[in-house]
């Protein structure tokens, strides 16, 4: 009795141990039909807080877009009316969207409902990256201004966009699925837009309520031997317009949606 | 004479209590040796000799079986290395963790797993082998702070090199951990980690649970509000008998998380789950801090909880502070504001001067 305490301590040691190596071994025992090959748009090597020399281990960073709002073309002003994430949808995960979001108390309201722990469906390169595309394409035709935005984002922004969520993932994968489609645990918020005043042909618009996801798993590391490839690549950009990824990378996901890296290519330079 | 009741009657009490018995005998051992006193209390020859060879024999005892300080100066020194144990602690944890960081890279898997799990329950049978050898108990509080800064590590780097969704539960299993070690070797850091790890995990759970972001709990801190009073109030339930100085890190700990929680719903804006508008929710929570506040100094004073009486002072004064300042800022001239809150100043010194008149007369 007198080492209980101490065998105790160890024992807690043992047991986190095994039961996160339990949880991983779940989560790969039954992978997800799915193989994603993602590129350097969508999984960025590029920052690190400590430099190499403080850190060694390899870190990738997943990117997702949310399709209702262009930098540089919206300029702080939403201005997608055809929002797949509102009003309707937002009730639909559980939000109280029941007050005006004019009235005097709206904003305050609605900054007082947290936010809820859900799912996010995310298409990879398919029509919603597709739509986005068109709407900056036709803002560079109505304004050249963007082009530079417009180029940027064609050879930077991932092409992970964000289509749908739920609060139940089997609901969510029923109403999403195929090879193109990545779903992520998520957290969601409720946001009430700014209004808009009428200005050089740009019609008002009142505030209104917009779903916003807060929080995908973004950190993807690295294990050997891969991590060694990529070792050279830190900080390394494609130049603006470059087609040819950087490099490839293969992303199995598991029962508990959490990722694995089973492959990566690096281009070679020329 | 409560040091040899105290020696012979509770030989279980912790090294706390051992070393405040030494010090009430050091103390009555200084004070017989002044002439002033000597001559309103003139002991007998034969009485000085016995209470020297009591009190040597007294605090040779306590020093032999606790390791206690047994003059001013050794009190002094022993300061000095828990200080320098503790820094020497936080630097190894930070060392090992910086270690790990360079290197961890250039290992497979399987290493990895197998260094991050190894380190904790190496660094916790170093701890052992140290307590077994040290009665002061330095070493081993260093060892002890290692051990709870590798299992941090080993969970939240496992975590990383299987990307896995993160959950509250390592809090528990941290403060769970914690706890062990502290009642263990009778350590107060590693006691104080181990209750901010559990209230938090017991927050985040609550928050998980009704399908919030778990780390929400941070930013509608009432759970937290609750929790840290039920941990103040936990050494009136639980008595500590062998380690007599670790209610008072229950007071401090649930003291200062529950004030700095009831300022951050009243000062700092964030969010509350009364039904109310924010104005009301935030002077009802100015209210409760200083009222609370109040209230923990007077109940310290009463009990002689004097780390109690500190924080609630400091936060009397902070709850205060803020109000004046929501009240005044905007149309009092900024030194006629200062000028005011000096005035205040005084008045409290005032007061507290009273409060402690009135306790000398009733110790009289």
């Amino acid at each position: 009795m007198k080492r209980a305490s101490f065998l105790a301590a160890g024992a807690v040691i043992v047991l986190a141990n095994a039961f996160a190596l339990l949880h991983v071994w779940r989560n790969r025992a039954t992978p997800l039909p799915v193989e994603y090959l993602f590129t350097d748009r969508e999984l960025k090597y590029s920052y690190n807080s400590l430099s190499a020399d403080d850190d060694s281990g390899i870190t990738l960073t997943l990117s997702t877009q949310q399709n209702f709002y262009l930098p540089g073309v919206d300029n702080g002003v939403n201005n997608n009316d055809d929002s797949w994430f509102g009003k309707e949808k937002l009730q639909s995960i559980g939000f109280d969207c029941s007050m005006d979001p004019e009235s005097s108390s709206g904003r305050e309201f609605y900054s007082r409902q947290r936010a809820r722990t859900g799912y996010a469906a995310f298409e990879y390169d398919g029509p919603a990256w597709q739509a986005r595309e068109e709407r900056y394409r036709k803002a560079m035709e109505n304004n050249p201004y963007f082009r530079q935005g417009f180029q940027n984002d064609r050879t930077y922004a991932s092409h992970l966009v964000a289509v749908d969520v739920d609060l139940d993932l089997t609901r969510l994968r029923s109403r999403n699925s195929g090879a193109k489609i990545l779903i992520l645990p998520a957290v969601l918020g409720i946001q009430v837009t700014y209004p808009v005043q009428e200005q050089n042909g740009r019609p008002a618009r009142p505030p209104r309520l917009l779903g916003r996801i807060q929080q995908v798993p973004t950190e993807i590391h690295v294990p050997r031997p891969f991590s060694e490839d990529f070792r050279p690549l830190q900080n390394k950009m494609r130049n603006i317009g470059q087609e040819a990824p950087l490099y490839q990378v293969s992303l199995h996901y598991g029962a508990a949606l959490e990722p694995w890296i089973t492959g990566v290519r690096i281009a070679t330079p020329k | 004479m409560l040091g040899v009741e105290f020696v012979q009657m509770n030989p279980a009490g912790g090294p706390a209590e051992a070393q405040q018995a030494a010090d009430r005998i050091r103390v009555v051992r200084e004070e017989l040796s002044k002439p002033e006193l000597r001559e309103v209390l003139a002991l007998s020859d034969e009485q000085q000799t016995r209470f020297d060879a009591w009190s040597r024999q007294a605090l040779a005892q306590l020093a032999t079986q606790y390791d206690v300080d047994t003059t001013a100066a050794q009190k002094r020194v022993s300061w000095g290395m828990r200080i320098a144990s503790t820094l020497g602690g936080i630097a190894i944890c930070a060392a090992v963790v910086l270690f790990f960081a360079r290197y961890w890279g250039y290992l497979n898997t399987p290493v990895q797993v197998a260094i991050l799990s190894a380190t904790p329950l190496l660094v916790l049978a170093a701890t052992e082998f140290a307590a077994r050898r040290e009665r002061t108990l330095y070493f081993t509080g260093l060892l002890a702070l290692v051990a709870c800064s590798s299992f941090v590590m080993n969970l939240v780097v496992l975590g990383n090199i299987f990307n896995i969704t993160s959950t509250e539960r390592a809090l528990f299993a941290w403060g769970a951990f914690a706890i062990l070690l502290a009642y263990r070797y009778g350590l107060r850091i590693p006691l104080a980690f181990g209750l901010v790890s559990l209230i938090s995990y017991a927050a985040a759970a609550i928050t998980a649970r009704f399908g919030y972001e778990w780390f929400g709990f941070t930013r509608w801190p009432e759970f937290i509000v609750l929790l840290a009073l039920g941990m103040f109030l936990v050494p009136l339930i639980l008595i500590h008998v062998r380690n007599s100085d670790f209610p008072a890190v229950y007071r401090l700990v649930g003291a200062i998380i529950f004030f700095t929680a009831v300022l951050s719903l009243a000062e700092w804006g964030v969010p509350s789950y009364l039904p109310f508008e924010t104005k009301t929710i935030e002077r009802l929570y100015e209210l409760l801090g200083l009222l609370a506040s109040a209230g923990a100094i007077w109940w310290g004073i009463r009990r002689q909880w004097n780390g109690v009486v500190n924080t609630g002072s400091v936060f009397f004064v902070i709850f205060l502070f803020t109000r004046l300042y929501h009240w005044w800022w905007e149309w009092l001239p900024k030194y006629l504001f200062f000028a005011v809150i000096g005035a205040l100043g005084i008045v409290l010194v005032l007061v507290f001067k009273r409060i402690r008149g009135n306790l000398e007369g009733h110790a009289a």
